[in-house]
């Protein structure tokens, strides 16, 4: 008797990379950064997120989801800091 | 998911949930058959893939959830390796200078052994049965074919042989049936045993022919070299508690044309080399060997301690997927590889079960 493999295993191993990879699937996270207009008029970004302190704070926020100032960032694994509450001195 | 394999399960298994415990699961396939129990969430997750799988249906869940299972249960040989995405390995292998002749299992043997002629025209099927084509197609990954997947698969292959061709169930059973007569039931296990013998006693000198391709596995295969060493010792204690002089029991064409072509596999192809561990180290899951009842049922109460001995170890060894290992560097194999691997393998399976056969032909005539 012929011995071969069944059609659903053939399916199965053609689909297997093509479906989303098994495992945790990390949703992505947006971040809340401070931006500043410096003199030459360019613009540069905060290093932390104000995510927390927007929250703590009750800021209004925009449709970007960040307070007035800030930029809102989307990435897959959040690396970046939170900022120190308002009014916090690092010494 | 990188350079992990993905299990998927083998054609013939199938599962069933407890209909009334939610965590419990049967599991049957034609060589195997257990139950066990998973909590939730999985569970109730197992039972939704297990009817879409029924339904011919593949989600990401049927991935994530079989492999959750199968990843638990690799010990048993109820899954495939489905073929890895990313770049793996390090060995490259191919075949060799020298293209065997693999026309047919007759023709290769022939051509292989000549003087295993007639064994061959008169004990071989003529055509190969082991699928190539759907095989290459299940196994293909990124640079050639995937050396595990492979191997899952032939490893059911020769699970199907055994389920048509295995003789082994036979041979036992008429050993039973020779307990009224002491002297021919001593007889005829003694050349069983005898050819167990004979393969231990060949062993090093036949797994020893891959360490010239061994590459970066050559410690693992040197390793497996060492735990099986002095087995043959523990067969001859046990086979001269039932004859004396073991080296007059004859040794069969069926055994010595097995460790001829387990040592030209071992010379040629590391994954055929691999698959024929693989057939050698699997257990029968059993407490006791089935020959070291009989033996014990009779009265031989040595010779069954010493067969059940040698099963402890091998038992012990954790073997179970030692062969495994023998692949873990190798590198994406090509079609010409692929099939001389399958060919070799299947070869190797179709003599491996002329042993039982051969041996139940040889106590039949001696007794008649």
């Amino acid at each position: 008797m012929k011995k071969t493999i069944a059609t659903l295993a053939i399916l199965a191993s053609t689909q297997v990379h093509a479906l989303a990879p098994p495992g945790p699937v990390i949703p992505k996270q947006k971040v809340c950064l401070k931006s500043y207009k410096l003199d030459d008029k360019s613009v540069q970004v905060g290093s932390c997120d104000n995510s927390y302190n927007n929250q703590s704070e009750n800021l209004p926020l925009k449709e970007n989801g960040c307070a007035k100032n800030q930029v809102a960032l989307t990435v897959d694994e959040n690396t970046i800091q939170a900022c120190l509450p308002a009014g916090a001195v690092q010494l | 998911m990188g350079d992990r394999s993905i299990f998927w399960t083998y054609d013939e298994v199938r599962m069933k949930g407890d209909t009334q415990d939610l965590n419990k699961f049967y599991l049957t396939c034609p060589w195997l058959i257990f139950q066990f129990k998973i909590e939730s969430p999985l569970n109730l997750e197992l039972r939704s893939v297990i009817k879409k799988l029924e339904s011919e249906m593949i989600d990401q869940e049927c991935f994530e959830v079989l492999n959750q299972i199968f990843s638990q249960i690799s010990d048993y040989p109820v899954a495939y390796c489905l073929p890895r995405k990313e770049a793996f390995g390090t060995d490259t292998h191919e075949i060799q200078e020298k293209k065997l002749n693999l026309e047919n299992p007759q023709k290769s043997l022939e051509d292989l052994f000549p003087h295993y002629k007639s064994f061959a025209q008169n004990q071989l099927p003529a055509e190969w049965s082991w699928d190539i084509e759907q095989t290459l197609e299940f196994t293909k990954t990124k640079g050639g074919y995937d050396p595990l997947s492979l191997f899952s698969v032939l490893r059911r292959y020769h699970l199907l042989n055994d389920l048509e061709f295995n003789e082994t169930g036979k041979l036992f059973q008429y050993l039973s049936e020779l307990s009224s007569d002491p002297d021919k039931l001593k007889k005829s296990t003694a050349l069983v045993l005898r050819q167990n013998h004979y393969v231990t006693v060949r062993c090093k000198e036949v797994l020893s022919a891959a360490i010239p391709i061994s590459q970066s596995v050559k410690k693992e295969i040197e390793e497996f070299i060492e735990a099986e060493a002095g087995h043959d010792r523990i067969i001859i204690k046990g086979l001269k508690t039932i004859n004396p002089n073991p080296e007059e029991v004859v040794v069969l064409e069926a055994s010595t044309a097995l460790m001829d072509l387990f040592k030209l596999i071992a010379q040629k192809n590391l994954l055929a080399f691999s698959a024929v561990v693989d057939v050698f180290e699997r257990t029968s899951y059993r407490k006791e060997d089935p020959l070291a009842s009989i033996l014990k049922k009779e009265g031989m109460h040595e010779a069954s301690r010493m067969v059940d001995i040698h099963r402890e170890i091998n038992d012990k060894g954790d073997h179970e997927n030692v062969a495994l290992k023998f692949l873990s560097a190798m590198k994406p194999v090509n079609k010409d590889y692929v099939i001389e691997a399958m060919r070799l393998a299947e070869l190797n399976t179709l003599v491996i079960h002329q042993n039982s056969k051969m041996i139940l032909e040889a106590i039949k005539k001696a007794n008649n």
